[in-house]
């Protein structure tokens, strides 16, 4: 999977470490691996999914790629070009085209700032505008979130979950970026709520040719919004392909376990399906496959093998021992 | 057959806000029964005061909570005790705010058990592990030496349903249980809930806003809006054959229908 000619976005053996320090002198005791290896692109105009459970190295993930951390290894290139050996004007350039909108809509807001000053920070930081033009800006993003002129003057607390979401949305948008990386952006909201903010997501992306990457634990929530879907597990892709062909003909044994534990899934097939124990621990991962211990189908094989990435369809990756 | 637990008309204000505004609910016995609601719709307090836990700040205006023939409001402190906690038991969604983070596992659970029994330490100290093995925690006797931060938020919550659990309880409240769990751990603990309730006769009054999971494992529900209940029914009915449009607008966005 690589070289492909469009790709706005490419990670290429994306791994991330970090350090486990004890006592006084904080010396090293270990190494939790929270990327292991991760490599995938992004076309122009897709909205990849990604899924995962805690742990699993998505967050990390996002803020590689906005370079809020930096690798152990591994790169991430945009227009091709590798943003860790990036700097000045070309970073900042970089920058203004990757944007965030993070999980939590109270954390991720100043409260002693006003949304005015919120939604322009990014111009004011930018130098980009007069003092005029930005407000003129400002008003324009927030109305282009379904808010008006009026609440720029007000502050986070007056604002519930949901419109506080359009603020960082209206936040993230203020720079005209390509691509955003949606961090779990619903996921602290009321069920009603999430429909309506991702409807505006799915109208921004159209209205202004965005490019999405959506993190999320909630695989009906993605399966809504993307064209492909990257299955991660303990700081590995086990699988990736077309939302279609995910959902409805998963290969990975650990896709078909969360699938089997969506609520809707129990209700018609009982709880056979759902996977034992839990996820193990990044800082001792088991050898071969990292799934092993929770996969009903392991064998000696597993354990002494680390299973490859594997095209078997088209566009369809996966990463086990065994066809299923 | 007489419900296990009558609720009849509660009224609950914080101030001038009305936050649970003539509610009724009745639970048979043996039943998993499902409160639905969002974030403000008042199924937390309508919970809460089954056990007379409101916050300070909410006034209960009317109403009756019926556990069997017993009126659990205008009982004496002392008599809810054996109640609350005892015959009723609670487990609140967040699994790391709500055991002790300086006390070890072992600690809580064998204090629940002394709270409630009439056993000495020491078999108290085998009825925890006995508890903590039918829960599913493996290893359960070195985890009784562990603190709330060395486990998982799953581990966790199968030590508070255990702690619930060692008072042999008849009616057990959780609410949002698995809200802060992973998917695959989720469905792990509604699995061990029904067997839980198989097992040890329990009667389920669960409180959500997730109307997905109810699918997955409720007899009954009742659906809450601003304070009202809405809509009540079997679980089947009330999925395929909603009544009241706002839980046809839940199932909408349960699925987000609207999207495509």
């Amino acid at each position: 999977m690589h070289g492909i000619q469009d790709a706005l976005l490419e990670v290429e053996n994306l791994r991330k470490e970090y350090p486990i320090e004890r006592g006084l002198l904080r010396s090293e005791k270990g190494k939790v691996q929270a990327l292991s290896g991760v490599s995938f692109q992004i076309r122009e105009g897709e909205v990849v999914g990604l899924v995962g459970e805690s742990g699993c190295g998505k967050t990390t993930l996002a803020k590689l790629i906005l370079k809020l951390l930096l690798p152990t290894g591994g790169e991430v290139r945009y227009h091709g070009k590798n943003i860790f050996s990036l700097e000045g004007s070309d970073l900042k350039a970089v920058r203004r085209d990757i944007q965030m909108v993070f999980q939590d809509p109270f954390g991720s807001l100043d409260p002693r700032m006003k949304i005015k000053e919120i939604v322009g920070e990014p111009l004011l930081v930018h130098g980009i505008g007069t003092s005029r033009e930005r407000y003129r800006n400002v008003i324009t993003l927030l109305e282009s979130v379904g808010l008006q002129e009026l609440h720029g003057g007000r502050y986070p607390h007056e604002f519930s979950g949901g419109e506080r979401q359009r603020i960082g949305i209206a936040r993230s948008l203020a720079l005209s970026p390509k691509l955003l990386v949606l961090d779990e952006p619903v996921s602290s909201l009321d069920l009603s709520i999430q429909a309506q903010i991702l409807r505006l997501l799915l109208s921004l992306k159209k209205e202004k040719n965005l490019t999405y990457l959506f993190i999320s634990h909630d695989l009906r929530v993605v399966s809504k919004v993307s064209d492909r879907v990257l299955v991660m597990y303990l700081g590995k892709i086990v699988e990736s392909g077309p939302t279609e062909k995910i959902f409805s003909k998963p290969e990975h044994p650990y896709t078909h376990a969360l699938l089997a534990s969506q609520p809707q899934y129990i209700r018609e097939r009982g709880f056979q399906g759902i996977p034992r124990g839990e996820i193990p621990s990044p800082a001792n991962p088991p050898s071969g496959c990292r799934y092993r211990t929770r996969c009903p189908h392991a064998e000696k094989k597993c354990a002494e093998e680390e299973p490859l990435l594997l095209e078997r369809t088209p566009h369809h990756f996966v990463a086990c021992h065994f066809e299923l | 057959m007489s419900p296990l637990l009558e609720i009849q008309n509660l009224r609950i204000s914080f101030g001038p806000l009305q936050v649970v505004d003539g509610v009724s609910l009745s639970l048979k016995e043996g039943e998993f029964f499902a409160l639905v609601g969002e974030s403000g719709s008042g199924k937390t307090l309508t919970a809460l005061s089954v056990t007379r836990l409101l916050p300070p700040a909410a006034t209960l205006e009317s109403g009756k909570v019926f556990f069997q023939k017993t009126d659990l409001l205008t009982l004496s402190e002392e008599k809810l005790r054996s109640f609350r906690g005892g015959k009723v038991s609670y487990v609140f969604q967040e699994p790391s705010t709500s055991l002790n983070p300086v006390l070890t596992i072992g600690d809580q659970i064998v204090e629940a058990i002394l709270l409630h029994g009439k056993t000495d330490k020491q078999s108290a100290h085998k009825e925890a592990v006995a508890m903590l093995e039918k829960v599913g925690i493996p290893s359960a006797s070195t985890i009784l030496e562990a603190y709330p931060h060395q486990l998982s938020g799953g581990m966790k919550q199968r030590a508070m349903i255990a702690m619930a659990l060692v008072s042999h309880p008849m009616l057990l409240l959780l609410d949002e249980p698995t809200t802060a769990l992973d998917v695959t751990i989720q469905a792990q603990i509604l699995e061990l809930l029904l067997q839980m309730k198989r097992e040890m006769s329990l009667t389920i009054f669960f409180i959500t806003h997730d109307l997905g999971l109810v699918s997955a494992v409720a007899d009954r529900v009742a659906v809450m809006q601003k304070g009202k209940i809405v809509e009540e029914g079997n679980r089947d009915d009330v999925f395929s054959h909603p009544k009241h449009p706002y839980t046809e607008m839940l199932l909408q966005c349960m699925e987000f229908r609207t999207l495509s």
